[in-house]
Order: C-alpha cells, then sequence, then structure tokens
C-alpha cells in the first residue's frame, strides 16, 4: 500500500524540510497508531520527542485523514488504507 | 431746426450709423410680435393664483432654502472635523473623544432614509458594502448594534480592529498589555514608529478612530487574566483570538465558553497561518481540538520542554515571521467576524465547522480548509460535565509557559551575569589579536568564522572566553558577538559528542580529546533560555568526556575543572548585555 504523507505548521523542520513524503508498506492496511510508530521509526529526521509522545502524536498535532480530522475517522483507531492522505498539522501560536 | 442735424462730415453720408439703424429695426421687428405673443399670453392668464399654486411656491422656496442651510451645516461640518484635526495621541491622552452630534445633517424633509438607525454620514462611509444584498441596511445595522472584543493587537489584531472599525461595528474592544516597538512594525501596520513604547491598545484606539470617529472604541491596556476576562468579555458579543501564546488561548477559550461568546481564532509563524471559529453553533471550542495545553505535561521530564521548541509552539521573534501571514490571516479573521455580526453566519467557516489553513510557501495551493471533528462530549470545559465552572478555579493556571521554569537547574557556578559579559568584552573587545579595536565600540559586529578567543584574565573572574552563540543561525547573521561561535540549539541537542567537540575545537582547535583549555565557554542565546538547555547538555557531555579520559576515575564536577574548560549560561541573554551596551541601538538584536 501506498500512503502519501503531508508534513505543515513547522513539522516539516523534523523531517528533513520535506513537507510531503510518500510511504510504501508491505500489508493492505494499517492502523493510524502504528502507522505513527513507523514515521517516527524510519522517517523522523531529529527530535522524535516533538513527533510523538507515548504511542501517539504530541498534544498540539492536529492529525487529518483525507483532510478530515482523525477524531471524525475514528480517532487513534483509525484504519489506514492504500491511496489515503495523512496530514499532520502543528498547532500555530504566534500571531 | 431739424432733428436731423447733417451728420458731422459735412454732409458726408455716416455709412456705420445707419447700419446701425438698420439692424436696429430688424431686432424689432423680431421681438415686437413676440412680445405681443407674450403680453397676450398674460392677459388671457389674468387671475390670482390658486392657493395650492401659492404653496407650491412657498415649498419651492422653503425647499431651496432648506438646501440652503443644509449646505452651510455640511461646510460647518467639515470645519468642526478639520479644526478637530482628528484625535491625535495628545488628545486621547487628554481624553478628548470625538465629537459625535457635529456630523449630524439636517435631513431634507422631502427625503426619507431607508432606516433611521443609520446616519446619513454612516450611510455615506459604509455605503459601498451596504449596497451589498446579503448586507444591506439591516446587515449593516446589525454590525453597528455589535460589540466585538480583539484580544491582542499585534499582527493578526492589526488588520482585524483596521478592518472591524472601518466597517462600522458599533463598539471595538482592543485588549492588549504590550507596548509598540520597533521590532513589531513590519507586521504589526496599526502601530508606527512614533508610538514605540505606547501601550499597543491604546496605540491601536488611536489609529481606528482616525479612520472612524462613528463608533466607539475601548483599549484595554493589560494582558488577559482571569480576572480581566471575567470583567471584560461578557460586554462583548464575538471574541477575536489574535493572542501570541497558549496560556492566553486556553484562556480566553474558557472565558469564552464560560460567558457564551463565539471566537474567532488566528494564529500565525514563519510563512503560514490557520484559522477557525469555536464556539460557535453547538461546535467545538479550543480544548475540544486541544484537550491537552502543551503546559500539563509532565514538567520534570524532556516533554517539558516542547512549547519553548516545538516547531509549532515558538513565539515569533524565535522562529521568525513574515508579515503579510499575519496579516492575510488578520484580514480573515475581520471577515469571519463581519458574517458573524452582520447576519451572514451561515456562511461563516464556523457553521461548517472548518479550519482554514494558509501557507504562504506553497505554490500549488496556498490555501486548504479541513473539516474538524464537533463537540467533544467529555470536554473539560463545554462538555456534558465540565471540570471547569470559573476561570479561577481552573485546572490550568494560564501561567505563560516559561522555558526557564522548566529548563534543567544549573549550578549558581555556571551563570554568567549580563553586566560581567558586557564589562569583560568591553574591555578586552573580542579580535584576532585581542588588541585591536577600541574598549568603547559594542562587540557586536559580523565579521569573520574565527571564534577561538583567548583572553588574558584578572576581569572579574572570566579569564578566558569564547563565546558560542545557539541562535538559530538567520538570527546570528544578523548581529553576534564578534569573533563568537554559532551552534544552533537543534544541532546541540541532536549531534554527538564527537561533532560538537569537533564544532567547538574549531578550525584552530587544540588536538586533545577535549574542548581547548584553559577556556571558558560563555554560551549566549538571546533571552538566557535556549542557552541554559544547551549549557546542561555540554555539561554533561563534557563531565563524561573528562571521567572517560582519567579511566573513570569518579572524580566528579572536579573533572571538569581538571579539565579547565567550563560552559557558563549567559543569563537573561543578548537582550540583557544589550541594556549594558552605549547605545542600544549599536547592538541590534533580531
Amino acid at each position: 500500500m501506498k500512503v502519501h504523507l503531508e508534513f505543515s505548521g513547522g513539522l516539516e523542520l523534523l523531517f528533513g524540510k520535506k513537507k510531503q513524503l510518500t510511504l510504501e508498506l508491505d500489508q493492505e492496511t494499517i492502523g493510524i497508531l502504528p502507522l505513527i510508530q513507523h514515521i517516527r521509526d524510519h522517517l523522523l529526521k531529529e527530535r522524535p520527542e516533538l513527533f510523538v509522545v507515548g504511542n501517539s502524536v504530541r498534544p498540539g498535532i492536529l492529525v487529518l485523514i483525507n483532510d478530515c480530522d482523525w477524531e471524525l475517522e475514528g480517532g487513534t483507531e483509525s484504519i489506514v488504507r492504500d491511496g489515503d492522505k495523512i496530514c499532520f498539522i502543528s498547532t500555530l501560536h504566534g500571531g | 431746426m431739424s432733428s436731423a442735424s447733417p451728420p458731422p462730415g459735412g454732409g458726408k453720408v455716416n455709412w456705420e450709423l445707419w447700419i446701425l439703424r438698420a439692424v436696429g429695426v430688424g431686432v424689432a421687428l423680431y421681438i415686437v410680435p413676440r412680445w405681443v405673443h407674450f403680453l397676450s399670453f398674460l392677459v388671457s392668464n389674468s387671475r390670482r393664483p390658486s392657493r395650492e399654486e401659492q404653496q407650491l411656491v412657498l415649498r419651492s422656496l422653503s425647499i431651496l432654502e432648506d438646501h440652503a442651510r443644509s449646505k452651510e451645516a455640511s461646510i460647518t461640518h467639515q470645519i468642526t472635523l478639520e479644526e478637530l484635526g482628528g484625535i491625535d495621541e495628545q488628545d486621547t491622552a487628554a481624553g478628548v473623544e470625538p465629537v459625535s452630534g457635529a456630523r449630524e445633517m439636517p435631513m431634507a424633509p422631502f427625503w426619507t432614509s431607508g432606516s433611521s438607525a443609520l446616519s446619513s454620514a454612516e450611510v455615506e462611509l459604509y455605503g459601498r458594502q451596504l449596497i451589498l444584498p446579503q448586507l444591506g441596511v439591516a446587515g449593516q445595522v446589525r454590525l453597528k448594534e455589535s460589540s466585538v472584543l480583539v484580544v491582542g493587537a499585534g499582527g493578526l489584531g492589526s488588520p482585524v480592529c483596521l478592518y472591524l472599525a472601518a466597517a462600522g461595528i458599533g463598539r471595538l474592544g482592543i485588549m492588549d498589555g504590550d507596548a509598540v516597538a520597533m521590532t513589531n512594525l513590519h507586521r504589526q501596520v496599526i502601530h508606527n514608529a512614533a508610538r514605540c513604547g505606547t501601550n499597543k491598545a491604546i496605540s491601536a484606539k488611536q489609529t481606528c478612530q482616525h479612520l472612524n470617529k462613528q463608533i466607539r472604541i475601548d483599549a484595554h491596556d493589560t494582558p488577559l487574566t482571569p480576572s480581566v476576562a471575567e470583567r471584560v468579555v461578557p460586554q462583548y458579543d464575538v471574541l477575536v483570538d489574535c493572542t501570541d501564546n497558549p496560556a492566553a488561548r486556553y484562556l480566553l477559550n474558557d472565558a469564552a465558553v464560560l460567558f457564551n461568546k463565539p471566537v474567532v481564532c488566528g494564529s500565525a509563524l514563519r510563512w503560514e497561518g490557520q484559522l477557525w471559529v469555536y464556539n460557535y453553533r453547538s461546535g467545538p471550542c479550543y480544548r475540544c481540538l486541544h484537550p491537552q495545553p502543551p503546559h500539563r505535561l509532565d514538567q520534570s521530564g524532556p516533554e517539558g520542554l516542547f512549547n519553548a521548541l516545538s516547531p509549532g509552539g515558538g513565539a515569533c521573534d524565535m522562529e521568525g515571521v513574515i508579515g503579510t501571514a499575519p496579516g492575510t490571516i488578520g484580514v480573515m479573521q475581520a471577515m469571519e467576524v463581519l458574517k458573524v455580526c452582520g447576519g451572514l453566519g451561515d456562511h461563516s467557516i464556523g457553521a461548517s465547522n472548518r479550519m482554514v489553513m494558509y501557507d504562504g510557501l506553497d505554490a500549488e495551493g496556498p490555501f486548504r480548509s479541513i473539516r474538524l471533528r464537533t463537540k467533544r462530549p467529555t470536554c473539560a470545559v463545554c462538555g456534558d460535565h465540565p471540570s471547569i465552572s470559573s476561570l479561577q478555579d481552573s485546572p490550568d493556571d494560564y501561567i505563560d509557559m516559561c522555558p526557564a521554569d522548566l529548563l534543567p537547574p544549573l549550578p549558581p557556578s555556571a551563570h554568567v551575569k549580563p553586566s560581567q559579559l558586557a564589562s569583560h568584552l568591553h574591555r578586552h573587545p573580542p579580535s584576532e589579536a585581542n588588541l585591536s579595536a577600541p574598549p568603547r565600540v559594542p562587540p557586536i559586529l559580523q565579521d569573520d568564522n574565527t571564534y577561538q578567543q583567548q583572553v588574558g584574565g584578572g576581569d572579574g573572574g572570566l579569564g578566558a572566553v569564547s563565546v558560542v552563540d545557539v541562535r538559530p543561525s538567520a538570527h546570528y547573521a544578523v548581529s553576534h558577538v564578534r569573533h563568537s561561535l554559532n551552534l544552533p540549539i537543534d544541532q546541540i541537542l541532536s549531534q554527538s559528542k564527537e561533532e560538537l567537540l569537533a564544532r567547538l575545537r574549531g578550525p584552530r582547535g587544540n588536538n586533545r580529546g577535549a574542548p581547548p583549555s584553559p577556556v571558558s565557554y560563555v554560551v549566549v542565546c538571546r533571552r538566557g533560555n535556549d542557552s541554559r538547555l544547551a549549557v546542561s547538555k555540554l555539561r554533561d557531555l563534557f563531565q563524561e568526556e573528562a571521567d572517560d579520559d582519567q579511566g573513570g576515575g569518579g572524580e566528579g564536577g572536579e573533572g571538569r575543572e581538571e579539565k579547565g574548560c567550563t560552559f557558563l549560561n549567559l543569563q537573561g541573554g543578548l537582550e540583557a548585555v544589550r541594556r549594558n551596551v552605549e547605545p542600544t541601538e549599536a547592538m541590534p538584536l533580531v
């Protein structure tokens, strides 16, 4: 399966300044939490604590599955399928 | 005597005179029949004018009179405003409020406006927007009857206040506890250079009142605190979140939920911005989206540093911001407010529960909108069983996340006072030969990349000093301590011991397996937080190094001393040093 990843709100800085990445996996589907762990283990370039806390994303990061808040798709139980677009967005506080 | 005396010139015919007479006759022949016709017309109509006709004439005269009077009034009105010269700083300081009575022009008695709720001056001012069928007079009246509190008069608040004032929001509240600074002006365009040092709420009010004298503007020159929120928030219909830190955002959210006010929320950093409307039409609140505030994390562990170092959590002064990013989001916030207040709430992004994200560097799609979750039944403030019922007893204390409180503790001997470093650098201006620069020149100027600055002792205990600047390289590039080494904090945190050692030794470093000695590394950043973090890691690393070199002799803290190398944190950062420099402007900091 192929998953399209997007990072914004500054998270791209943790991924070698890449805003978009494509991930190829051998399985048919993957749970969002295992996906997050996979990203942490294989794609993250620095400071994993800024991306992951425990088994999920750090508070303040919004996760979107195909441009929808993951809470609408099942939250941490969400299942990611081939071709899905997953966005990780760090909430901005500047003003 | 003949009346026809011979023409002068001895009987000679005066042709010119004859021609004139002929023309006169011709004209008379032309006019007389018309006179006759006119007279006969008069004779045929000779009667007293009727009562209606008399009244018609009188009314016409009165209209003419009124018109003249209104012309006069309008002239007087202009003069009054000119005499006022607008409300300037001194006027506001002296408590002068805009004159509201002088602007009303007497209405011509034959004319009636669609609504008595708008004056002719208001109709003129807002005409271009109130002819929009979606808004109309009724919408404009709704705007006039609305009150909006803008919290934060910075990069977002500037366009929000300007556009809301211009659009005729009847009562505009502007809250900010900060003063205008030069570093604000590239994005906080409501202020100006002459107002540096003035409170931002007061400065914003002055600009807006110049723009529109028809509306009431209240400046709240205080930061948002629980008690301020309890006093001020209930006075307004709609809140606009233009704050710049998570603590204020959570506090404003809780106040909005407790007092039942919708919030138009914006944020911006670097080239990006985010916008949404919350606590609106049974939608989610800020806590529904972000149940866990950053500062509730375990403050003793590394997680406590998230906010200080997180990619999105930083502030504009650390991360940088292009002025048009908050400008873009602020203008869109104003648009959302106008829809919510003007009766067009169905068109608000709050009605569709969406967040708009803007990335100024995205050539493909700078704008995108995402669908957000619904209200969380378990939300701590807006849920079914809220745990927060008052701003005073909230589990969060809304204290701004101050990284210094979360940073690892350092022994007192690991700190350098800014005055100590300033005086040291004045006496021993860093230079290649340690000699050249005159003593009163501030030692801040970009120079070469030579940094192993060894200075003799006898200067208050600092001894040989090497300055390590842990600010981001873009900040360093603007200005820095001459011959200092730029080793950004993210590199210090991510690089291995060997890499760091190589950086610290530099091209001129010695060949030993430790930083050159004897030397004190004074680690600096802008405010003294990142440098503290860096010193903590460097001490840990090279403490181990010293122990390893001694075959694990377990010398503890003395191991470092024996290597003759110490890492010192500059307390308060370069900003504090700047206060010891004359003139301050000679040491620009970004």
